[in-house]
């Protein structure tokens, strides 16, 4: 009887379902951190920022803060610089993810075979995802100089004459394309790599006797084992991809003539310089919409393949 | 396994002392507070202490503190330093505060920033806490782009006129004289640069200008080249404030299309100078460079031979087709201070803003930064201020200064006009170029 009460107090249920009430306190104890910190910085903002898309707020005058309804919304599907920074958000997006998938697969597969010098190519694959973008987007910006630049020097090398990159309204965009993709390669490859080490090799020995060549081996064995690591890479890219901000903020401003504003950088660009905080909250909810739509979209197609 | 808790708790230990130590070492200000006999005036600043301007304004505040002057009530007021380390961390800082009441006696305030604080009544006027020989003491160009409904919202110690800065010993070797170089009542015009780059080239002679377009950001776009637009007698906004129909104005597009001209035949004559080295001027890879003040002191400073080589005149003016020249208007405006809504004693704040901005002030960010004073005394300084360059661009500011625009909505204005002048600059000459059309839809982004 005394057991029974004994027992009857250590576990609870919850749900249908039993637990130990002393592992349930331990683990609250443990997430506590994480939700507090969460709730402040994560679920409060997101908060404000709905609330903000439905108001007039300007950021020097927050404390008359007028009701909008719809307004700012109507306002963003009627403004071509909005969605000249969707059009060209999409143009780095289509451009950036196969390239920098391909890229990263690539890396991660030579990686994978027994190379001379494997730790320090994975070092040096590894190395731009360890600076700073600000770093790396100065350091890009010398070398691209039109007129002092390494690359152009490289250029004239080949008799090819110099180009305008960063300065150019059809290159700018493509130079972001390429810098990103260097930069971000590298963290991606190491998620692949992962994926390609667990993959038992006796597949590929039993392949072998039975006569598959790389290629198959390739798309029959790889491809399908790594599968939910490259619809995990392929989700958390496209959402990078689509927060494309650091570079044009810093090497172009978002231009040349409005050739690399990005949906990030117009709505920094609208609620903190422009302090238009009602407009840039209602553009970031629509988009963030869309960004998921799109996310979640993916996942549940590559998540049927599976 | 307790030598392993007591690691463990050790480890801990260390680690959250670190964090502290961390935290405690990364409040970039003073540690001053008020008590019975002093008060404290806050300043939040938009340099880091490690650059040379931040070191000055640290000595400014020593040399304040010495002074040990009196709050109204007698108690000894003391300047406390806020480093904030750039202008965007400042801007964040003060917009965070702003419903929390909790800004600082004063900040640092961009010039053209004055109009949308003080129409939001986040800075106070200073009018009433000042002498007018304290006031009369600064520029006109001061005064005129810190003063908003007739009062005076923000002062600053320093001033940054712009010119033209030209090698006199170059375009002499091809003819020029004295008496050629555009002066105030005699400018030049871009079509006058344009004619002596090409004298200079067809002499093998040095020839490129270095506009500096991409100096300071959209912000350093504006400072530069307003001068176009109110040199062809544009404007940015038309009264109420709207740039339909003042930005895309045929006087605005006027003075863009010269600078247009430029762009226009580079690509022939390749007359603009695209590098990076910011000493190209002194360093003798081109003939014109337009500036600010800063070059003076480096030439000063570390181009000694140069010193007697090179003049600074004024901004290039419009030239229409007939011939007909617009007036001279010079780059200027700098970074100020201001008395916040939330000071606890707008006197005391005032004083320190008056001292922060005043002669002593000025005089030591010209010694040591090169920025311009901004008291009428000691431009008139015959040592500093009596020959040369430093004559030539203290006159430019006394008499042909042009603040920028002063709108609420100004950083849309800054940011559309740089916009301009850069689609000038990547698309001129182009086919599908269409100046008036891009300067509309600019013009429209500001009033949306």
């Amino acid at each position: 009887m005394e057991k029974a009460k004994k027992t009857k107090s250590i576990y609870y249920k919850f749900l249908g379902k039993t637990y130990i009430k002393s592992d349930s306190v331990v683990g609250a104890v443990f997430i506590l951190p994480a939700v507090v910190l969460g709730a402040i910085f994560v679920i409060a903002p997101m908060v404000v920022s709905l609330s903000y898309a439905f108001t007039d707020a300007n950021l020097l005058k927050l404390n008359e803060v007028g009701w909008a309804g719809l307004r700012q919304f109507k306002k963003a599907f009627t403004d071509r610089f909005m969605w000249n920074a969707f059009k060209n958000t999409m143009i780095f997006v289509v451009k950036v993810v196969p390239l920098q998938l391909l890229a990263a697969l690539g890396l991660a597969l030579i990686l994978n075979t027994k190379i001379r010098g494997n730790t320090f190519f994975r070092w040096a694959f590894f190395c731009p995802v360890m600076l700073s973008l600000a770093v790396t987007s100065f350091l890009w910006m010398n070398l691209l100089n039109p007129e002092e630049g390494l690359i152009n020097a490289l250029l004239k090398v080949f008799h090819i004459p110099p180009q305008p990159f960063l300065e150019s309204p059809k290159q700018a965009m493509n130079v972001i394309v390429v810098i990103s993709a260097w930069q971000g390669a590298g963290y991606q490859m190491l998620i692949f790599l992962s994926g390609l080490k667990n993959i038992p090799p006796e597949l590929y020995e039993a392949a072998g006797v039975d006569g598959a060549g790389s290629g198959t081996k390739f798309f029959r064995i790889t491809l399908p084992s790594i599968l939910p690591t490259f619809s995990f890479v392929l989700v958390t890219m496209l959402i990078g991809a689509f927060r494309l901000m650091t570079q044009p903020m810093i090497m172009t401003q978002g231009g040349p003539t409005d050739s690399t504003m990005t949906m990030s950088y117009y709505i920094y660009q609208q609620g903190i310089k422009y302090r238009d905080v009602g407009y840039s909250s209602a553009i970031a909810l629509l988009y963030t919409l869309f960004m998921s739509t799109v996310a979640l979209t993916l996942r549940k197609v590559t998540d049927q393949k599976d | 396994m307790m030598k392993k808790r007591l690691t463990n708790l050790l480890l801990a230990c260390v680690l959250a002392l670190s964090l502290f130590g961390f935290a405690a070492c990364s409040k970039n200000g003073d540690e001053l507070e008020d008590t019975a006999d002093v008060k404290v005036v806050k300043v939040w600043l938009h340099k880091s202490e490690a650059e040379p301007e931040g070191r000055i304004y640290r000595t400014i505040a020593d040399m304040f503190n010495e002074k040990k002057l009196h709050t109204k009530d007698g108690r000894t007021i003391m300047m406390s330093l806020e480093f904030k380390n750039s202008s965007d961390a400042l801007d964040s800082s003060i917009n965070g505060e702003l419903l929390g009441g909790g800004l600082p006696d004063i900040v640092a305030v961009d010039s053209p920033n004055i109009t949308a604080y003080a129409a939001q009544e986040i800075i106070l006027p200073l009018d009433e806490h000042l002498t007018d020989d304290v006031k009369n003491s600064y520029v006109d160009s001061v005064i005129t782009q810190s003063t908003y409904n007739g009062k005076l919202f923000a002062l600053s110690g320093m001033d940054a006129p712009g010119g033209l800065y030209y090698n006199k010993e170059l375009l002499k070797s091809v003819g020029y004289t004295d008496a050629d170089f555009g002066t105030i009542e005699n400018p030049w015009s871009w079509k006058d640069v344009e004619e002596a780059m090409d004298k200079l080239k067809a002499a093998n002679k040095t020839y490129k200008i270095k506009l500096n377009l991409g100096f300071g950001g959209a912000e350093g776009c504006m400072y530069l080249y307003s001068p176009l637009i109110y040199s062809a007698g544009g404007q940015f906004t038309d009264t109420n404030e709207k740039a339909v129909g003042a930005l895309n104005s045929e006087a605005s597009l006027g003075g863009l299309s010269m600078l247009e001209s430029i762009y226009e035949q580079d690509s022939a004559k390749s007359w603009i100078y695209n590098g990076t080295n910011v000493n190209a001027f002194p360093g003798g890879e081109v003939a014109f460079e337009i500036y600010g003040p800063w070059l003076i002191d480096t030439i000063r400073k570390d181009y000694k031979d140069f010193q007697n080589k090179y003049d600074i005149m004024p901004f290039p003016v419009y030239e229409s087709a007939d011939g007909t020249k617009g007036k001279v208007q010079s780059p200027c405006g700098s970074w100020g201070f201001a008395v916040t809504r939330d000071t606890r004693d707008a006197y005391a704040a005032s004083q320190a803003v008056a001292f922060l901005t005043g002669t002593e002030a000025s005089q030591l960010m010209y010694d040591s930064i090169g920025t311009f004073p901004t008291h009428k005394s000691l431009l008139d300084n015959e040592e500093n201020f009596g020959s040369g360059a430093s004559k030539s661009l203290s006159e430019l500011l006394l008499q042909t200064g042009a603040p920028r625009p002063r709108i609420e909505k100004y950083p849309q204005l800054t940011t559309a006009f740089s916009d301009i002048v850069n689609y000038i600059k990547t698309a001129a000459g182009t086919s599908d170029y269409n100046l008036a059309k891009y300067a509309l839809q600019k013009a429209q982004s500001v009033d949306r």
